[in-house]
């Protein structure tokens, strides 16, 4: 298996990235870029707010429950891993 | 055209002229009949509910303002609480929202009613809408075209008149082209004014909420109601409200534009956009507006540094979504990996899966240092690059697309040419810029960009130029 698809945890027949590939060689030749002056958008690091407990209300819990993709009663099934 | 159908819906529930369970009905009626397949679900029965509480308060004497009783869309990437969101997606065909986005919580706090989910190209990965296992939808003006995406169900449904507004999503584009398309007002506002809270990430440095609707106003109605600070999103940043009542008719003196000579001399714009945008320009000029030429990057690169971006924070978000807490699994109860393999295999589009491929490679050592890293500084340098064009202009204007929306089918032979169609609109959702596409001479819609934190100044001008032509 393609190891792209394995590091992507995605299995596929074909799939072809060579056109968005084609948008390295652009970015690789780009020259001279003047970032003076540029503002950072994100995150305001110095602006976090503090932790709290919140308390998941049990209508979004039952919510929450029903998207689980399996369940046998109350019990909700995942994939086995022992090592 | 009025200057706000939000105010005249409202002029006639307080006339009881019209009921809102007539206006709401009358809507969910035309969502079901249309044929342009734009919506993933209707929200019939909760719609009702909501309308019938609007038509008690009616009833007992008071007067609706703000968004009470408006019917609206949303996007399918929205979650909203007990309603399946599915990001147009297989592998979330089955996913029951736990709770609503702020975003959309706001619009529901405000009395607006939700009446459908709309279909979007697969997590917004996409321009055409093509992306969707509900199927294309179609362009509102002609059954052949594309919508346009990724919020091509919200262009359509508002171009229709089957909401009054509908919530897109914009990461390189997603609302402005499609409202380019379908000839409505789209809106990216800038980054941060609006909550993503509740928003299935895509590229999470560039994804915007943002409204669809007819008119100026009512752009700026929605925009002040979802707008602010919010807990649940870190990279929220306080906003004014918006004056509307103040908005004037008549073009700000001295106001200063500035065009993009790498946009408007690219070969692959289409003459007719062109010409359209050269009259607007001329109008403009005759109205006293100082236009001006300026240098920017040019296309390819704007749209290589975008996608490769995008490709990277696409794979990170979507990793979440592995059908073991939620989503459709495909189990092998024998092989943990398999499990993984398969259900992400079988669960994405073949577009979605080919940027999460590419975005892990983007991100794989040997490409993390030479082109991720590299698109991050030239990101830096076209944020640098606005800060002092908006010293020069007050604002940038530019067509939305290059092209005319293609006819169904033809981006899926030739996915570059999608990524392309976007040249124009990434830029500025790079720079986290509020933008805004309006339906002004320009076949495909005129986008009006300003420095961040300028929605307002760009909802006044748009006004003003509504008003004027």
């Amino acid at each position: 298996m393609d190891k792209l698809q394995q590091l992507s945890n995605i299995r596929a027949d074909e799939v072809n990235i060579s056109k968005i590939t084609d948008f390295f060689e652009t970015i690789k030749n780009v020259k001279n870029i003047d970032t003076d002056g540029a503002q950072d958008h994100i995150v305001q690091s110095d602006n976090l707010r503090e932790d709290e407990v919140v308390h998941c209300n049990p209508e979004e819990k039952a919510l929450i429950m029903e998207n689980f993709p399996a369940k046998q009663g109350t019990y909700l099934v995942v994939p086995k891993v022992i090592q | 055209m009025s200057e706000s159908i939000i105010q005249d819906i409202h002029n006639q529930l307080n006339s009881k002229e019209i009921s809102c369970v007539q206006l709401v009905q009358e809507k969910i009626n035309a969502l079901q009949e249309s044929t342009k397949n734009a919506n993933n679900a209707i929200l019939e029965e909760q719609a009702l509910k909501q309308a019938q509480i609007i038509d008690e308060k009616i009833a007992s004497g008071h007067k609706l303002s703000g968004l009470e009783g408006i019917p609206f869309g949303v996007k399918d990437v929205y979650l909203l609480k007990g309603t399946i969101s599915t990001a147009s997606s297989n592998i979330l065909k089955n996913y029951k929202s736990p709770y609503t986005a702020t975003a959309i919580q706001k619009l529901i706090d405000s009395g607006a009613i939700p009446v459908c989910k709309e279909n979007c190209d697969q997590f917004g990965h996409g321009s055409t809408n093509e992306n969707s296992v509900f199927g294309v939808a179609k362009n509102a003006h002609n059954d052949e075209k594309v919508a346009g995406g990724s919020s091509g169900g919200s262009a359509v449904n508002v171009a229709e008149e089957n909401t009054i507004f509908s919530i897109g999503g914009d990461t390189g584009g997603s609302i402005r082209q499609p409202a380019g398309y379908n000839k409505v007002y789209g809106l990216k506002p800038t980054y941060g004014r609006v909550s993503r809270y509740g928003l299935m990430a895509y590229t999470s440095s560039s994804d915007c909420v943002g409204p669809f609707a007819k008119t100026v106003k009512d752009i700026a109605t929605t925009l002040n109601v979802m707008s602010g600070k919010d807990g649940k999103d870190q990279t929220t940043v306080a906003s004014n409200k918006i004056d509307i009542e103040s908005f004037s008719s008549e073009i700000k003196a001295r106001t200063k534009v500035g065009i993009y000579k790498t946009f408007i001399e690219h070969p692959s714009l289409n003459s007719s956009i062109k010409a359209g945008f050269d009259a607007l320009i001329e109008k403009l000029k005759a109205k006293g507006v100082e236009v001006k030429e300026l240098d920017f990057f040019d296309g390819d690169t704007l749209t290589a540094t975008y996608y490769i971006i995008a490709l990277a924070e696409t794979a990170s978000n979507l990793s979440r979504i592995d059908g073991i807490a939620f989503g459709n699994r495909a189990m092998d109860k024998d092989n943990l990996a398999s499990t993984y393999l398969d259900t992400r295999g079988e669960g994405f589009s073949e577009e979605t899966k080919r940027r999460i491929i590419a975005g892990n490679q983007v991100l794989s050592v040997g490409y993390s240092d030479e082109i991720y890293k590299k698109a991050l500084q030239v990101r830096k340098g076209i944020e640098a690059k606005f800060a002092k064009d908006f010293e020069e202009v007050d604002f940038v204007l530019s067509p939305t697309s290059p092209l005319l929306p293609p006819t169904i089918g033809e981006s899926l032979k030739d996915p570059l040419t999608m990524y392309l169609s976007d040249m124009y609109t990434v830029g500025f959702s790079l720079g986290g810029l509020p933008t805004l596409s309006a339906p002004f001479v320009v076949e495909n819609n005129v986008q009006i960009t300003a420095a961040k934190g300028k929605d307002e100044e760009i909802l006044r001008f748009a006004y003003a130029v509504e008003q004027s032509f």
